[in-house]
């Protein structure tokens, strides 16, 4: 089957000025610019499966978001190639947003003095939906996002949760095949952020909507996605399973709670003490060289558990990891 | 389909322009004030007589008035905000949609002309009235006085987005905008009717795109003649088939160079 979105060899480079300090900086600007080209996006290349729910993470001016503003067709590669739905997406930009949707985090499409459904309306109108499929589709994302007490609210009154959920509807009346999320849970709390991971788990099941998202917070990407692709200064870094970039973890965490006080826990080779309190202990250790097993039954041995959990470390790890390479 | 697309565009905008009537309405006030400094200085200038190069001062003050609408409902504001669109990267809203960004932004300003038409239409009017009374006009002309404001709608439209679209390459079109605000004021005929300046400049001024964006459908509505409505049809299509021409390419040597900030 063909993939919902192919690239391969994108690349993005961008002129821009530099200007010394001061006064007579900006004079010889003016009579003699300098330029500094960034690439943005270096020979960037892979597939998205229709269906598929792919993370893209980076660093802030990692080129992710300047990858997807290109495979929407607003931005024009200065190289390579793009196919989106069979699309070129900077040659049939017009008949491509029929098929897609957008959500830029920090951007915004909806109207600030209407209320949303004013938006919603003009929305159905500039994706040429008949009435009746509108109204069923609004209705049911309307119910799905719970927009029914703030529809008549103007937008600018609703807080930021809200007003994204209004976003995602407002992105999704015309059932795109895929839908491009920048950055969708920026300066969002914790419920409305899983509010919306929730939503998008479902459309990308129920709908079988390819969904591409960028987001700073690794929460999103790990309770979203299968695959990731991890993009640095434009280059990839990693493309594959978000299991398989978990598993290039060297260590664990293991925690144990006492029973009763302990001052001096045993030593455990190839281990390192993160904590300890008289009824706790935090290890890390070194999976290369010991394994979770002796660590517990050497500690057990030793003192009276309670409890033991055991994590892995946090996902920013592996990618400040794979940064530095 | 198309249609009834730009068509929501426009009314939307409308929409949102509606919930702050006030602002537009300010507008109006600032256009009374001018019209009653212009009426002092007309009264001076025509001191005691009945004519000034063929108009009347009651003539002159719904000029003033007309025109005053004709700038404030075509706006050369939208040199501002298609520069500010494409400065911060607001284009890329319209971009992502199944639209024509120039055809979005001439249903919005299309949208607002009718807006601003009814209210600052009215406000003038009732002004002009209230200081000078009434003049003579036949409502039989109306129809195509309202052709050539459309025409002036139209060739201000784009002028004004073919500046505001030079933010690709500027960034700041304020420059822009200030000077098209006064070449409008000064050689469109908006502070004067280009009847009163010197022989050689009315040669130049009245084939100027300023004046048939201005002048000219300022005038058939004060002076409607038949003959002048044609010189303002011919005008106006010659200078809207060159700026169509150029605002399409600006905006398809523009939009290869669109940089959206951030990410």
């Amino acid at each position: 089957m063909e993939p919902a979105i192919s690239v391969k060899n994108l690349t993005k480079k961008f002129q821009t000025t530099t200007k010394e300090p001061g006064f007579l900086g900006g004079l010889k600007s003016i009579f003699s610019p300098k330029y500094k080209h960034v690439t943005a996006v270096d020979r960037v290349s892979f597939d998205i499966a229709e269906g598929e729910l792919v993370g893209f993470i980076g660093p802030n001016g990692a080129g992710k978001s300047t990858t997807l503003k290109m495979l929407t067709g607003i931005l024009f590669p200065t190289s390579g190639a793009i196919n989106v739905l069979g699309h070129n997406p900077q040659e049939e930009r017009v008949k491509l947003a029929f098929k897609i949707g957008t959500i830029f985090g920090q951007r915004q499409q909806l109207w600030l003095h209407l209320p949303p459904i004013d938006s919603f309306n003009l929305f159905a109108k500039i994706y040429e939906l008949k009435d009746s499929d509108y109204q069923q589709r609004l209705k049911e994302l309307v119910d799905i996002f719970e927009l029914e007490p703030f529809l008549q609210t103007p937008v600018r009154k609703l807080s930021l949760g809200e007003r994204m959920r209004c976003e995602f509807v407002a992105s999704l009346l015309h059932r795109p095949q895929v839908l491009f999320l920048d950055e969708p849970t920026i300066g969002m709390d914790i419920i409305a952020k899983k509010k919306l991971r929730e939503f998008v788990k479902k459309l990308n099941e129920q709908e079988k909507t390819t969904v591409i998202l960028t987001s700073h917070d690794l929460d999103d990407i790990e309770e979203l996605c299968e695959r990731v692709i991890v993009i640095n200064h434009g280059k990839i870094l990693y493309d594959g399973p978000m299991e398989s970039l978990r598993k290039r973890l060297k260590h664990k965490i293991v925690e144990f709670y006492f029973h009763e006080p302990v001052k001096e826990p045993p030593a455990v080779a190839h281990t390192k003490v993160l904590k300890h309190e008289p009824y706790m202990l935090r290890l890390q250790l070194d999976c290369t060289k010991v394994t979770v097993r002796e660590v517990l039954d050497r500690i057990m041995k030793a003192c009276k558990v309670d409890d033991i959990a055991i994590e892995d470390p946090p996902i920013e790890e592996v990618i400040e990891r794979l940064y530095r390479q | 389909m198309t249609i009834t697309k730009y068509y929501s565009i426009a009314k939307t905008d409308i929409l949102e322009k509606v919930t702050a009537v006030w602002s537009t309405a300010l507008w109006g006030v600032f256009i009374g004030i001018a019209m009653f400094i212009f009426m002092n200085l007309w009264t001076a200038i025509y001191s005691g007589k009945v004519t000034l190069e063929g108009f009347t001062i009651a003539q002159m003050v719904w000029y003033t008035a007309f025109a005053e609408v004709i700038v404030f409902s075509t706006g050369i504001d939208w040199i501002n905000d298609i520069g500010d669109h494409v400065r911060t990267g607001i284009i890329a809203n319209t971009l992502l949609k199944p639209v024509n960004y120039i055809g979005w932004q001439f249903s919005v300003v299309f949208g607002n002309f009718f807006y601003r038409w009814i209210i600052l239409g009215i406000i003038s009017f009732v002004i002009a009235y209230v200081l000078v009374g009434s003049i003579p006009f036949s409502f039989a002309t109306l129809p195509f006085v309202v052709i050539a404001v459309l025409g002036a709608l139209i060739l201000n439209f784009c002028i004004s987005a073919s500046l505001g679209l030079l933010a690709f390459w500027f960034e700041d079109v304020r420059a822009f905008y200030w000077v098209y605000q006064k070449f409008i004021f000064v050689l469109g005929g908006m502070l004067v009717p280009i009847d009163v300046y010197p022989v050689w400049a009315q040669g130049v001024f009245k084939f100027l795109p300023f004046s048939f964006a201005m002048y000219h459908p300022a005038k058939l509505f004060v002076h409607f003649d038949t003959r002048a409505f044609i010189t303002t049809m011919i005008g106006q299509l010659a200078w809207i088939i060159l700026f169509v021409a150029v605002l399409a390419l600006i905006y398809r040597a523009g939009i290869r160079k669109v940089n959206i900030h951030g990410g």
